[in-house]
């Protein structure tokens, strides 16, 4: 019988949690200093959870738009080689040229590459205004062209009155509940570590028996945990539901998942 | 809300506990370290404002008032009232040197050796028997909320919060992963037969480190969406074993583990897994192996392991029909001489091995892990020491009938007969 120290860590899939965070000229002072500081404090946190999680690898990635985009990560990295370099605000708002990126890297052969293959991405939306690029254009060529678009599990953060809600329910597949509003930067840094936490649990804690998506889970969740520390103050109830059905044609693959760019 | 140091809170009896120490948090709630009756005990305090939905502090405050099934489960031992605005329960602290099944998964943890491995089996395997005779279903198992020694194989269970009478919700449906698939696919909700399949599934993970739905299925899939996984563990299941069908057989370079032991498994253990995993007991709750059967075959398992008699490798050997079995290490062979015929199968005559009461056949729960015979050995020689309590009835080789008090041993010589209850059993 082998030596039970050969033992080697079990298989796992890959859990790509990618943040698309805006970094435009509003943000400028205390918003990117408070996003700085929740990235920095959101790693140890998804390390330990990584630790833990016997059922899926986290790999980050961070991508931030403004006048055009720059990621922040080197593609998808483990969270243990992950660092989080701070980023200053400054430009445009063109969420339009992240979705164009996400479409061209989100593929076997640029980002998602892997022996034991991936759960379903998160993407993260973070944004405090309102895009100045064709970003309706660019959502809809990526839910057309690109499967792991389509297929995420999308969550946003709406920060401040001036964050155009209607835009972010739209880029997260139509799903008002998916959307948290943040009007103050104590409770962003907080919201961002808890959603990120929650996020990367997802599938492989206990489950409630709902009916709901993922990512309505993930904001559910997220609620219940800053409930009880920060109180309701800061996070509101989602705007009132759009009513469009959330995005179609999700995928119904096969075995072999050949269709996969 | 975080509790402070020196707060202290009441039970629904009027008991006092006063707050010590932040140990943890979960999904669901907090830990702390806690004194109450005078000793330190942990209090789980719930953070999570779900957990205050129908029933479930009713079904605490009734698992509380039921006790503890077994030792090995961390149960409540007190519930408090609901103050500041939550609840929570007191139970016993986890001691140092334990740690979760996810980390003995992720290799953090490695058992110091395939046989305390087994022993984790048996006691888990046992601490179900003994909840489902109770008439509980435990609804949840998964690899965060059992803990296992990896010296002795001691097991603990926590969570027992959702821990309700079979076939009552608290609506929790389990974990993915080591859900059975009538639940995944949503077909059941959670019950005994279910916390059969994850018992399972967990024995499997235990002693053969990879999942027993996680072959070349999975790893074929690319990304695993709602659909895939629907398939994988819900409506279209395949044990990675099947010996109908190898399409999701393990693959070379990434169950390495499986594909280590499972060829060293003896051929009951096989079986049994084969069984557990098969079509029909994937498809059909009421097909699933129950816990005599896992007691049985894993009993037998832990007698049939000893260690290389090479000082320089002491490999463990997993003994192969009762015989003399090579080191799979060393080459060095391990001596068995002699065999005692149990009325289902037979066992090597080992110096240290133990028979066990579920051994012989059917028996009452309370029962199955008394050790009947222990073989003991005095220089070179070897005996079967009656630990049954009981007198036993021998008939030598030449056929002159003996009497075995509680506590003398029998030398092994092949012919002896001898009964234990209306069991006959022989020395070969
Ligand atoms: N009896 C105990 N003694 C010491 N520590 C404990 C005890 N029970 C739980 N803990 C610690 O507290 C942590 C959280 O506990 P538990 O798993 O019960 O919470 P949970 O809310 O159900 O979390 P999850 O849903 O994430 O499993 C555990 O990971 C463990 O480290
Ligand atoms: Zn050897």
């Amino acid at each position: 019988m082998p030596n039970m120290e050969t033992t080697e860590p079990g298989a796992r899939k890959v859990l790509p949690i990618i943040y698309v965070l805006d970094t435009s000229g509003s943000m400028e002072g205390n918003p990117i200093g408070a996003l700085n500081q929740a990235m920095n404090e959101t790693i140890p946190i998804l390390r330990e959870v990584e630790s833990e999680n016997a059922s899926a690898e986290i790999k980050i990635g961070a991508l931030a738009f403004s006048s055009g985009v720059r990621w922040i990560s080197n593609g998808l990295e483990y969270i243990d080689d992950f660092i989080w370099n701070d980023v200053k605000a400054g430009g445009l708002t063109e969420l339009g040229a992240a979705l164009n990126e996400l479409n061209s890297k989100m593929s076997r052969s640029e980002i998602f590459q892997s022996d034991t293959g991936f759960k379903l991405p998160v993407l993260l939306f973070m944004s405090d205004g309102v895009p100045t690029d064709d970003w309706e254009a660019a959502l809809d060529a990526a839910n057309i062209q690109n499967k792991w678009f389509l297929n995420s599990t999308k969550i946003a953060i709406a920060l401040g009155q001036k964050a155009d809600r209607s835009v972010l329910t739209k880029v997260v597949d139509n799903n008002p509940e998916a959307v948290i509003l943040v009007n103050n930067l104590e409770t962003l840094k907080t919201l961002i570590k808890v959603m990120s936490a929650t996020a990367s649990k997802i599938g492989s804690v206990s489950k409630v028996n709902t009916g709901t998506s993922m990512a309505t889970q993930i904001v559910e969740n997220t609620r219940k945990q800053m409930g009880g520390d920060t109180g309701d103050a800061g996070v509101q109830n989602p705007a009132p539901p759009v009513p469009t059905p959330a995005a179609t044609g999700k995928s119904q693959s096969g075995w072999d998942d050949d269709d996969w760019n | 809300m975080l509790l402070e140091k020196g707060q202290k809170i009441k039970t629904i009896d009027g008991e006092t506990i006063e707050v010590d120490q932040y140990l943890a948090g979960g999904g669901q709630g907090d830990v702390y370290r806690v004194s109450f009756r005078g000793e330190q005990k942990a209090l789980k305090w719930y953070t999570c404002k779900f957990r205050d939905e129908k029933g479930f502090y009713d079904n605490l405050k009734s698992n509380m008032d039921s006790g503890s099934p077994a030792r090995e489960f961390l149960w409540p031992l007190a519930v408090t009232e609901k103050c500041l605005g939550s609840f929570g329960y007191v139970m016993d602290l986890i001691p140092a040197g334990y740690y979760k099944v996810d980390e003995y998964a992720l290799a953090k943890v490695k058992f110091s050796s395939f046989k305390s491995a087994v022993e984790a089996c048996i006691q888990i395997n046992s601490a179900f028997r003994t909840l489902h005779l109770a008439g509980y279903a435990y609804q949840d198992i998964n690899g965060g909320n059992f803990i296992v020694d990896p010296v002795k194989g001691n097991v603990l269970i926590c969570d027992n919060d959702n821990v309700a009478p079979d076939g009552v919700s608290t609506g929790i449906v389990g974990t993915p992963g080591y859900m059975a698939p009538e639940v995944f696919s949503g077909r059941n909700l959670p019950n005994k037969r279910s916390d059969q399949f994850s018992m399972a599934v967990m024995f499997f993970m235990l002693l053969c480190a990879n999942h027993p739905l996680e072959g070349r299925r999975w790893q074929r899939i690319t990304c695993m969406t709602d659909a895939d996984e629907m398939r994988l563990y819900g409506t279209d299941p395949l044990f990675i074993y099947d010996p109908e069908d190898c399409s999701n057989e393990p693959v070379v370079e990434i169950h390495k583990n499986v594909l280590k032991r499972w060829g060293f498994l003896p051929q009951y253990m096989k079986d049994i897994f084969i069984k557990a995993f098969s079509r029909q007991s994937l498809e059909n709750p009421s097909r699933r192996v129950s816990e005599i059967d896992w007691l049985q075959a894993l009993c037998r398992f832990r007698s049939d392991i000893v260690r290389c008699k090479n000082p320089n490798c002491s490999n463990e050997i997993f003994i192969n029909g009762a015989a003399t079995t090579k080191c799979d290490c060393c080459g060095t062979p391990y001596p068995v001489a002699n065999r005692v015929r149990l009325p289902l199968y037979e066992i090597p005559v080992v110096s240290g091995a133990r028979i066990y009461r579920c051994q012989l056949g059917t028996c009452n729960l309370k029962d199955a892990l008394n050790p009947v015979a222990a073989i003991v050995s005095k220089g070179d020689a070897l005996g079967i020491k009656n630990k049954s309590g009981l007198i036993w009835a021998a008939l030598t080789p030449s056929g002159k009938s003996k009497r075995v008090e509680p506590e003398e041993v029998i030398p092994i010589k092949p012919g002896i007969t001898f009964k234990i209850e209306d069991y006959n059993l022989e020395i070969i």
